[in-house]
């Protein structure tokens, strides 16, 4: 009987680390997913806000173009992701522009939410909000 | 049975919500506006609330309720006004955080603060979406 309950446990122990590695796995997805429809939507006067967007999970920071001053701040949580980026002048595109761009990064997490909502879907079975 | 609120009254919803909240009132009175700027004519602290656009693309599959609503609110205040409680933009962060979860909705920004130099004022920027229950 004991043995069996051992048995059980080290079982579920095996499942939930697939479950981390997997959740690990889809986080990234809908990072690079994620900064990808922020880029696209970014707009553009010298390209250093686009190439500043990226996305950090599990102490990692993932920002390819992006220069050093620019690089959005490492997130330490494992079952978070964060997009973004550290552009000072970001702000005042995204919330004090008045040539149509204002709200860009607002749309972007709207056109994101549900692909994430479908990543997690596939990877976990379910996901609320 | 569950009924959906058209655009009007969520519109309503909202500005009620603004209007009415006790903190909220003693802090701004009734200067609550739709999508203006303030000039410096117009007595302060002061509000202005905004809605967004329901869905940022059509997409074939996702299905998005009528409900998936965003508004932004900007509230404007001298820079000095406060006393030993705290800040009047704190302040009124605080009783909107009040007023607008009541109806069921979250903040999705830090606020973001800027400096009116024309009117010197320093306005606070913050949206709020609605939380659907499912």
């Amino acid at each position: 009987m004991l043995l069996g309950v051992n048995q059980l446990n080290r079982n579920i122990q095996r499942a939930l680390k697939v479950v981390s590695r997997d959740e690990k796995e889809a986080l990234k997805e809908v990072g690079e997913r994620g900064v990808g429809i922020f880029k696209g939507n970014t707009t553009v006067v010298s390209g250093r806000l686009r190439n500043s967007w990226g996305y950090t999970t599990n102490s990692k920071v993932v920002a390819t173009q992006a220069r050093r001053e620019d690089t959005v701040r490492t997130n330490r949580e494992k079952d978070s992701v964060v997009i973004g980026t550290n552009v000072v002048y970001a702000p005042s595109v995204e919330y004090k522009s008045k040539t149509g761009s204002a709200g860009f990064a607002l749309r972007s997490y709207r056109q994101l939410v549900p692909i994430a909502k479908e990543i997690f879907k596939r990877v976990m079975g379910g996901v609320t909000d | 049975m569950l009924q959906i609120k058209t655009t009007v009254q969520l519109n309503a919803e909202f500005f009620n919500a603004l209007i009415n909240d006790a903190t909220l009132q003693t802090l701004i009175g009734d200067r609550v506006r739709w999508l203006s700027t303030p000039t410096i004519s117009d007595t302060f602290p002061l509000m202005t609330y905004a809605k967004f656009d329901n869905a940022g693309q059509y997409a074939f599959g996702i299905n998005l309720s009528a409900e998936n609503v965003t508004f932004e609110t900007r509230h404007y205040v001298d820079p000095q006004d406060g006393d030993a409680s705290g800040k009047m933009s704190d302040k009124i962060m605080d009783a909107l955080k009040v007023a607008l979860n009541a109806i069921n909705y979250r903040q999705i920004n830090a606020p973001a603060v800027f400096l009116e130099a024309n009117i010197n004022k320093a306005v606070s920027i913050v949206r709020w979406e609605r939380v659907n229950a499912d």
